[in-house]
């Protein structure tokens, strides 16, 4: 097969390309309550990213988040044990506002794991306007952080109109629409095409055939991200979709690696 | 050399609600929905089975079969105690079909003997694969009932959901030897195909994609490089449905 080939052409023969790499930005680690997660430990995970040339996932293990009682220190021992391989997003539960303070005023001794926040703010029945996560999007927009948010179509906490009132109040953090307002995927296309500090992302769209075409017909591959929410989902799985899906393998490349590297300033 | 890949999940004709994706309208859809993403044949229902009547649905079907070599066709039908037209003529069985569908909420049924009798200890005896789809019509309590009552039925249980469903399907595949599950949704979840072929052989798992809702690369892909033997992989991407289709008589 010559270097003439199609992203998809290589990818099913090889698996993984060294001149395309993966950039997953919407990870997780660890076991969870809801179900089994077969690839859940730092190294099984680093073992299922070299199957499909996944180079970085940027994640927020599942303690952090669900288990306030240990929180963040779980992100920085494995980010620091393995720091070729992941950074982490600091978890934002503002039912804790003290401790977002304490996470947030300690940010800088940990430059080396966090590239910025993850709200998940359906779980934690808090809308991602709520003043007691201010601290978290005051110190994005001030440095120009990423923002990962869980966003759902039709939510009270995290829906499009949320999402649109915090990337107008801070203009400066760079938000990912985790699951890109999932269902509702005309409004996530819509923010991400008016809105320059809004991108999709694309953890639980690609099992809905045509939603990432549609992300890209209206919002543009630059607007796009990759995510699997790993260890949950299959990463062949998720690039399978993307060769599948209608749009050019520059728009693939984008969406792959371009626009993480622009986003975590490797470009 | 490439997997030879059939799929045993395919929807055709037109869902009562349009989605985003594509739907393989027309047995030249169909043709070519084979022809571009390589597949050797596929498995298929139509829509109208579960959201307009079976009869409608089975006779919508016919034209379909001729689409590719290695097309075959999902029945529907309905619990026999109604004798409801099915649009299928004469016995179901006798009739020697490749294997059959079952939409128990949509067609409001219950999976249990009283409701079945008879005809589904036909169906085992004559090794004709029922698919249920936990994404299309039924539910996990209603696979378990089924299966209770019908404990030898060769069963395909499609779509079985987006995140890991082992605490599921595990004890069906440990409890029914004749259970098999179809990988569309399974191959989403990362080492769900892995582990069940480690558990308990690639021979409880069918290559599907879920088209036209879910996009055929994808399964395709997970399944080329998921992390298990090469014999293994051929048996799940064809062979292990086909035979499951000679069960029937295709």
């Amino acid at each position: 097969m010559t270097d003439n080939a199609t992203l998809a052409e290589r990818f099913f023969r090889d698996g993984q390309l060294d001149d395309c790499p993966v950039y997953d930005l919407h990870g997780h680690m660890g076991a969870l309550q809801g179900a089994r997660l077969p690839r859940s430990t730092p190294e099984q995970m680093i073992a299922a990213m070299d199957r499909a040339g996944v180079r970085l996932t940027v994640f927020c293990h599942h303690d952090a988040l669900f288990a306030p009682s240990i929180g963040n220190r779980i992100n920085v021992e494995v980010v620091r044990a393995h720091p070729e391989r992941f950074r982490a997003y600091c978890a934002v539960n503002p039912n804790y506002p003290d401790q977002v303070a304490a996470d947030v005023a300690a940010f800088d001794d940990c430059r080396d794991v966090f590239v910025g926040f993850k709200f998940l703010a359906d779980y934690f029945q808090v809308p991602i306007t709520d003043e007691r996560g201010e601290p978290a999007w005051e110190k994005a927009n001030a440095e120009g952080l990423l923002v990962l948010l869980h966003t759902w179509g039709g939510s009270k906490y995290d829906g499009p109109e949320l999402v649109r009132q915090c990337a107008q109040r801070y203009p400066d953090a760079r938000i990912l629409m985790g699951h890109s307002c999932h269902g509702d995927w005309p409004a996530a296309a819509a923010l991400a095409a008016e809105l320059p500090n809004v991108h999709c992302e694309l953890t639980a769209v690609l099992d809905d055939r045509g939603a990432v075409d549609l992300f890209v017909r209206r919002a543009g591959s630059e607007k796009v991200v990759f995510g699997t929410d790993t260890p949950w989902f299959n990463h062949h799985y998720y690039i399978g979709a993307l060769l599948g899906a209608d749009m050019t393998d520059d728009d693939r490349r984008n969406i792959l690696y371009r626009n993480a590297r622009r986003l975590l300033g490797e470009e | 050399m490439p997997l030879t890949f059939f799929d045993a999940n395919v929807a055709v004709g037109l869902p009562r609600n349009a989605g985003l994706f594509t739907p393989v309208e027309t047995p030249d859809q169909l043709a070519a929905y084979l022809r571009d993403t390589r597949l050797s044949g596929a498995l298929i229902w139509h829509w109208a089975q579960k959201e307009s009547h079976v009869a409608s649905g089975n006779g919508l079907l016919q034209p379909y079969l001729e689409a590719a070599d290695e097309v075959y066709p999902c029945w529907a039908v309905l619990p026999p105690v109604t004798a409801e037209p099915t649009g299928l003529s004469g016995d179901v069985l006798e009739a020697l079909p490749a294997a059959l569908r079952l939409f128990p909420q949509e067609h409001r049924y219950l999976l249990r003997r009283p409701v079945w009798g008879d005809f589904l200890d036909a169906v085992s005896q004559r090794r004709v694969p029922v698919l249920l789809s936990l994404e299309h019509g039924a539910s996990w309590d209603q696979v378990y009932n089924l299966l209770a009552d019908f404990p030898d039925l060769t069963c395909v249980l499609c779509d079985v959901g987006v995140w890991s469903m082992d605490r599921y399907t595990y004890p069906l595949l440990d409890t029914y030897p004749n259970v098999a599950l179809e990988t569309g949704m399974l191959s989403i979840t990362d080492g769900g195909v892995e582990g069940v072929v480690r558990r308990f052989g690639a021979g409880r798992l069918v290559f599907g994609t879920g088209i036209p809702s879910r996009c055929a690369e994808a399964a395709m892909l997970q399944l080329t490089h998921a992390d298990i033997d090469d014999d293994d992989r051929r048996a799940i991407a064809a062979d292990n449905m086909l035979r499951l289709l000679e069960g029937g008589a295709r």
